[in-house]
């Protein structure tokens, strides 16, 4: 896999969201890096909602924090509503990136178990002094609560223990609306719930990207929620773009990458018949992002990698329209 | 056919708490066959995980656990389990892996001694290069690349997958007639989790092994089961042959779950149907169905009277509900 290459990228004018290039890697132990994120493009556009998927260390959740510069990435830029972050004081930074909102996997964490929902929810305005009068203040939490599917009555001074897994990804939803964000970060945030809560917050969040006109980055491993939820999908492997694609092409194409091929694949279907066990085989690990393979980072595991894919990185092409792979052997 | 391996009946599981009497498993009964997999699906607080943990005597050594029913291992009562019985069954004839193969293995020992101390907790007379030299081969069978060498790694030296294949390898080390797997791939990839549930499949096969499958994800059960059972509250909602089951579901709540889950067999963007409410608090009992205050078809008599378990005039599928959804209605298959 591959690839960098920015044809996936749209006019810079149409799009909410740009990174070019960016780049992650952290130090390790005897001067190594970890190459966690390495040369990834992609844009969101206004309400749009992008799904980044990927097995577990291919760089998805770096991503979201690099993009929210918590903390900065080694290289690349990160447009904002045509501010580039990389450029901006410290303090200047702080204010702008409120217009985005990160939202974590694990809610009861992410949730001060000392502070009332009420408080969890307001603090971020009070922070920024921007919640108005206390009346106001208290009508809007009130108002999002309920949006988002909370008795706010019940729930006002509840503290954090008090409430469901659910309950809290509700509240954790809330807390970031409440900023009035242009863009969404999702990571993960379905992962702990039970598959009757996952649809009810699926529903909710189509619901209030619809109501808000918010973009969203939506991050997961998991391939059918993602589907369900995206306009755009970008899988990613080992720190790189393998696919871009609408998700439209999803149903519509037989030809992936071979990466996403082997996701789609993977995915157990909901059949009565006995699916004859494959010959189990041996067991394959992700090679080391401390250091990824050379060319291709997906020739490891690939059926279709030669020579090539070892010295030559392939690029992210159109191959269809609205679908990008980067590999040299799908046409 | 003669007895079933597993027999399983009106097997119930409470604990006092300092919030009263929780009954996480509720007269349930099963019988599951030699080399069959019986796939149980639920979600968090269904009492899925408590019911195999039941069956493996791990609940009746707690001491604010009561276990009431029986539970026949080939025909022997091993529901509360002496210490003889223990040593017999569990851990030799009886295996079990769990969700976090990280946190099941100790950190501070090597992989190989996992194995061989299993193999010479049961059987005495066994050498210690015999021990090794055996549980080198089990990592062989579980398809772990360089056995020996892994042998002597400890386990934060291995990725998740690779901790799961070891776990099952100390499972297999006494060749159980039955694995208790409980949500064996939850913490995997999906990628991994094909190659997991594969070798599962493939040793049940060979070694002609039976599984009980415990899993939230219908998916896994899909396909790698002879047999579903749905449990919600405690107790089992519904149970058919799974090539049954995944054609239609007869009780509401597997119908809804099957609905609520975003299958990438469906259509980009698909509304879904999703439950409405969360399931009920287990230390409060209503009468009634349990389902009912979520149940979209419920109607007074759910609210009164506990449905059981009946098979409804079709062969082995019974659900526990006064309406079940009739076949006609529900042959939509999901589409594949």
């Amino acid at each position: 896999m591959a690839g960098t290459g920015k044809t996936h990228l749209r006019e810079a004018g149409s799009t909410l969201l740009r990174v070019e290039d960016l780049q992650v890697e952290f130090p390790a132990k005897g001067g190594r890096r970890v190459h966690a994120v390495s040369g990834i493009s992609f844009d969101v556009a206004p309400a749009e909602t992008v799904g980044f998927v990927g097995e577990s260390g291919c760089g998805k959740s770096t991503v979201a924090r690099a993009v929210m510069h918590l903390p900065a990435p080694n290289s690349g830029v990160v447009n904002l509503d045509d501010t580039e972050l990389g450029s901006l004081s410290a303090k200047k930074l702080r204010e702008t990136r409120v217009a985005m909102q990160l939202i974590f996997q694990d809610p009861m964490a992410s949730l001060n178990p000392r502070r009332k929902v009420k408080d969890l929810v307001q603090e971020g305005v009070e922070i920024w002094h921007r919640g108005g009068d206390r009346r106001a203040l208290e009508e809007r939490t009130r108002e999002l609560l309920d949006d988002v599917g909370l008795d706010s009555a019940t729930v006002w001074n509840r503290y954090p223990h008090e409430l469901s897994g659910g309950q809290c990804q509700r509240v954790s939803i809330a807390r970031a609306l409440m900023m009035r964000p242009s863009l969404l970060i999702c990571d993960e945030i379905l992962a702990s719930l039970d598959v009757s809560v996952q649809s009810q917050m699926l529903n909710l969040l189509k619901r209030t990207r619809a109501e808000h006109g918010l973009a969203m980055m939506f991050i997961s491993h998991d391939l059918g929620v993602v589907k369900n939820i995206s306009d755009r999908i970008l899988v990613m492997y080992l720190g790189k773009v393998a696919e871009v694609l609408e998700v439209e092409a999803l149903d519509r194409e037989t030809v992936h990458h071979p990466y996403t091929q082997l996701l789609l694949a993977s995915v157990p279907r909901v059949t009565g018949e006995r699916i004859k066990p494959s010959v189990a085989g041996a067991a394959q690990d992700l090679p080391s992002p401390l250091n990824p393979p050379s060319g291709c980072r997906f020739r490891t595991r690939c059926p279709l990698a030669t020579d090539r894919c070892a010295q030559q990185e392939p690029q992210l092409e159109e191959k269809r329209p609205g679908q990008f792979i980067a590999c040299h052997h799908v046409s | 056919m003669s007895r079933p391996l597993l027999h399983v009946r009106d097997l119930t599981t409470t604990f006092t708490t300092s919030r009263g009497e929780v009954v996480s498993v509720d007269r349930v009964s099963f019988d599951l066959e030699r080399g069959q997999t019986l796939g149980i699906v639920g979600e968090s607080g269904s009492g899925k995980s408590v019911l195999g943990r039941t069956v493996m005597g791990l609940t009746s050594t707690a001491p604010n656990a009561t276990v009431t029913g029986s539970v026949l291992f080939d025909g022997v009562d091993i529901t509360n389990p002496d210490k003889k019985m223990r040593a017999a069954y569990l851990g030799a004839r009886i295996a079990m892996i769990f969700q976090d193969p990280l946190s099941s293995l100790n950190p501070v020992k090597l992989i190989g001694v996992h194995i061989t101390e299993t193999l010479r907790q049961h059987d005495k007379s066994i050498s210690r290069q015999e021990a090794r030299r055996r549980a080198i081969e089990l990592l062989d069978t579980v398809r772990i690349p360089d056995p020996a060498r892994r042998f002597g790694q400890y386990p934060h030296e291995l990725s998740g997958g690779m901790r799961q294949r070891v776990g099952i390898a100390i499972a297999l080390a006494c060749r159980p007639q039955l694995l208790i797997a409980d949500e064996p791939t939850t913490a995997l990839d999906v990628t991994v989790q094909k190659h997991v549930l594969d070798l599962l499949g493939t040793l049940c096969e060979e070694q002609g092994m039976a599984m009980l499958l415990v899993s939230h994800d219908l998916g896994v059960v899909a396909g790698r089961s002879d047999k579903v059972a749905v449990m919600y509250a405690g107790r089992i909602q519904e149970e058919a042959a799974s090539s049954d089951f995944f054609r239609h579901q007869r009780h509401p709540y597997s119908q809804a779950l099957l609905d609520a889950k975003p299958h990438l067999e469906n259509p980009a963007r698909a509304e879904l149907v999703s439950i409405p409410g969360r399931p009920p608090d287990p230390a409060h009992r209503f009468p009634g169905c349990r389902f009912a205050p979520r149940c979209r078809f419920a109607q007074d008599r759910c609210r009164e009277e506990e449905p059981s378990l009946e098979s409804g005039g079709i062969p082995s599928h019974g659900a526990a509900c006064f309406y079940p959804l009739d076949a006609v209605r529900s042959t939509k298959e999901v589409s594949i």
